[in-house]
């Protein structure tokens, strides 16, 4: 069979090379890219049903706690915080403080128990793991209460004990801009896009239950902390960060490249009760309490007391406009009625309130 | 001319008669001619793997020389600097985010941070061009050029979310900035709101991008390490099989020399074969060239267990300070705005640096540690700010990070003095006589014929 003079040409040039010592090019494979710790894709998985959530707790008392006055001389309230709230806890370098809405509410708790001498002095924070992460150092006693946004739900309310309500809120999704508008307008356009939220957070929980219209689900994606999922939006390995609105106002503060979406879920998802906007985009119901451990009543009813002393409802006013500026929480004026941003009203009791008596509780 | 003995074997009529026994060669290969050409053909293919042998065990028993091992030494120093420098870097950078972007000291974080980055580059550059010729460690470096390129543009990103005032330089590369500067609408006064919540996401960057050191650089920094490594110790394992082929095939040749002449010998009652005869005198000195040419292989052996030893208590060395040069990043991290503080702490004392918190390791204050990483969370107004000024380099606890990092790099120093001189002691790989022995082999091939076709001749 005739060799072609193409084929003879390249059979040439191939044993030039290989006479010529010629080896192939390198073949470099790409730099992984860089990613949060942890930072994993889960499973999709549970029902479409809501949360149960908690909005009443102990009623109020004013008797201080004995445990925490009988501290001696070091008396002092041990609050575990997430410093990646720029919203509710942040840790702020240049006045080297912690900041934030809980924080100032957890001012108002120190000036309670210690009205002589700065608040602040009477407060140690430890920084803990997000949502019911943090439940672990709380029942070992390392600290006293958590004031990170944690949702209280009737499934938490079986480990720790939840003050009153004292924010609302709801999970929304964080997009990033795009000619000035979301790149997705709304949960409903995030069906098989990737949504991350914080390990053992309820949002987490929700968007892994999550169902478009159309019947797509989400591809939820966990990561340590929340602020990870910020960078990897901002890195462009998710597309959406999903967690309480509370929360992701202060991420969209920190990174002007995104915003909330701007589209409602479809009805029959979408939670707006506590919400004041017209263009409500909650798909949860999310009470905000401080947690404590189950046999820490005596903590749980003061901090209740403190929460409905008109100080405290000034105070909450003025940390409000400060960080949740622009934040649609509802309270209800308790003069007029008339819906407004304030600390809300304790609302009804759920069916697992109120907690098994300390006899019964699990000692921490 | 002398009686010929022929054996009932050679007889054609007798063969017929006798059955054939099994495991036996069949009769007409059992004929005198047919054996002796069967001796030859097994006499030139010893012959050839004698050659084959003698060619091929020149590179090995070259290779187990001083110059191998230098080549190896010097590429392993390479990949613990490449491995130090990025050490190094990963410290500046989490440094870089322990104060508000504002300020001299801000500043001067930021261009120590510059150079590190600088000082590594160059160090990768400098490794890569003394490795055009060598395909798998160009790879490896390309690697880790890549990597950290994206570890750079993860610092960047931080320094830029943080919102900070100009971009780092490397005190002699000022043209090439280890980040571009930032945005003009990127730059926030320290007391702008916005600096607090930025300086969060900044510290979830340093966190990522620390996190990719360690999991990614580093990890391939080692790599590149133990790739340099494997080769010495591959020069010794790959030179064992050819010393012992070149000892034993030729005494394999020799010995079924000695048998084939002996076999001729009886078999047609002859004096000794002239052809034979001069082929083993080739074969010894065949024997003799390789033997010259391994002549270094005991006192090489020897001394490359000494060398092996030294590198592997370099290598633990460099894995001691890089440790610590971790540790202290873990520290930053965890004082610095970390949202983890908790876990850069629990990495701090997985590493070892401090096997007991309380207790004093050489020149590294452990127990002053301790208080640090409550500093953020004290009670105490001016806690974070006098953690701060101890962890820094002039601060009692950045000096005794500067104290034991000297101490670790002596230790370094030491073991690589130590590898020096275990190189020094190496004796220099001998001439090489492969080839020279493979020429006598032919002559010795060409004895073996000249000697068995006269006997086959004469059986004609």
């Amino acid at each position: 069979m005739a060799i072609s003079s193409t084929a003879r040409a390249l059979l040439a040039s191939v044993l030039l090379a290989t006479l010529a010592g010629c080896t192939p090019p390198m073949a470099t494979t790409p730099a992984p890219p860089a990613r949060p710790p942890g930072a994993q894709t889960v499973t999709p998985s549970g029902e479409a049903t809501s949360i149960c959530p908690v909005r009443r707790s102990l009623p109020p008392s004013a008797n201080p706690p004995g445990r925490i006055l009988a501290r001696g001389d070091k008396q002092k309230l041990i609050a575990g915080v997430d410093p990646s709230d720029a919203t509710m806890s942040h840790w702020n370098s240049a006045t080297q403080k912690f900041e934030g809405f809980n924080i100032d509410l957890l001012v108002e708790v120190a000036r309670a128990l210690w009205p002589e001498g700065n608040p602040r002095d009477r407060i140690e924070f430890r920084v803990v793991p997000p949502g019911q992460g943090s439940f672990e150092m709380l029942n070992r006693g390392e600290i006293d209460l958590i004031a990170t946004s944690l949702t209280a739900s009737c499934e938490r309310a079986k480990e720790v004990l939840f003050s009153n309500d004292y924010l609302d809120s709801g999970q929304t999704v964080l997009v990033r801009k795009r000619d000035g508008g979301p790149e997705f307008a709304g949960v409903e356009q995030l069906g098989g896009k990737r949504v991350c939220a914080a390990n053992n957070t309820t949002s987490l929980a929700a968007i892994r239950r999550y169902q478009t219209a159309g019947g797509q689900r989400l591809v939820p994606v966990a990561t340590e902390h929340s602020i990870d999922c910020l960078v990897m939006l901002r890195q462009g390995q998710v597309d959406g960060v999903s967690t309480d609105e509370n929360i992701l106002h202060g991420f969209a503060q920190m990174a002007p490249d995104t915003m909330l979406v701007t589209e409602p879920p479809r009805p029959d998802r979408q939670f707006c009760t506590y919400n004041l906007s017209d263009d409500c985009r909650w798909f949860t119901d999310e009470p905000h309490a401080f947690a404590f451990r189950l046999n820490d009543r005596e903590v749980a009813a003061f901090v209740n007391h403190v929460l409905a002393l008109p100080s405290t409802r000034q105070a909450w006013l003025t940390a409000h406009a400060r960080w949740l500026a622009g934040h649609p929480d509802a309270g209800r004026d308790p003069d007029t009625g008339a819906r407004t941003p304030m600390i809300p009203s304790p609302g009804e009791p759920v069916t697992s309130w109120p907690p098994p008596h300390p006899s019964a509780a699990p000692t921490g | 001319m002398a009686k010929e003995t022929v054996r009932a074997s050679d007889a054609p009529a007798q063969l017929g008669a006798r059955p054939v026994r099994r495991g036996r060669l069949p009769d007409p290969l059992r004929s005198t001619p047919a054996l002796i050409v069967l001796h030859g053909v097994v006499l030139i293919l010893t012959l050839l793997v004698t050659a084959v042998v003698a060619v091929r065990s020149a590179g090995p028993a070259g290779n187990l020389g001083e110059r191998a091992a230098g080549v190896a030494v010097t590429t392993s120093s390479t990949a613990s600097e490449i491995y130090q420098g990025l050490a190094d870097a990963d410290v500046a950078a989490s440094a870089v985010f322990l104060l508000p972007p504002v300020g001299d000291q801000h500043e001067k974080l930021r261009t120590d941070y510059g150079t590190a980055v600088h000082t590594v580059e160059r160090q990768l550059t400098d490794a890569m061009g003394g490795a055009v010729n060598d395909p798998d460690r160009l790879n490896r470096l390309a690697a880790i050029g890549s990597r950290l390129t994206v570890y750079r543009g993860v610092v960047c990103t931080a320094l830029a979310t943080a919102g900070g005032d100009a971009a780092p330089t490397g005190t002699d590369s000022a043209a090439s900035p280890a980040c571009p500067a930032a945005p003009p609408e990127n730059i926030v006064a320290a007391d702008d709101p916005r600096s607090a919540a930025r300086a969060v996401l900044a510290s979830a960057y340093a966190r990522e991008a620390s996190h990719y050191m360690s999991t990614e650089l580093l990890t391939e920094a080692q790599r590149l390490w133990d790739d340099d490594t494997r080769r010495l110790l591959h020069a010794r394992a790959d030179a064992r099989p050819w010393m012992a082929a070149s000892m034993l095939v030729p005494l394999a040749l020799l010995s079924a020399l000695v048998a084939t002449q002996l076999w001729l010998r009886r078999r047609t009652r002859r004096r000794l074969n002239v052809g034979l005869l001069l082929a083993s005198g080739a074969t010894v000195a065949v024997l003799a060239m390789l033997v010259a040419s391994w002549w270094h292989w005991p006192a090489a052996d020897d001394q490359f267990g000494d060398l092996e030893t030294a590198i592997a208590a370099q290598n633990t060395s460099q894995q001691h300070l890089g440790d610590l040069l971790a540790g202290r990043a873990d520290l930053y991290l965890a004082l610095g705005a970390s949202v983890d503080p908790a876990a850069h702490q629990a990495d701090f004392y997985a590493r070892g640096i401090c096997p007991d918190p309380q207790v004093l390791t050489s020149s590294l204050d452990c127990p002053a540690i301790i208080e640090v990483w409550t500093a953020r969370q004290s009670k105490s107004q001016d806690a974070f700010s006098s953690a701060i000024r101890t962890v820094l380099r002039g601060g009692s606890i950045g000096q005794s990070f500067e104290e034991e990092k000297t101490v670790r790099k002596a230790a370094l120093n030491a073991d690589g003095v130590r590898a020096d001189e275990a190189l020094a002691q190496l004796p220099a790989a001998p001439r090489q006589l492969g080839g020279a022995a493979a020429w006598v082999t032919l002559l010795a091939g060409a004895g073996v014929v000249a000697g068995l076709r006269q006997r086959y001749l004469e059986y004609q």
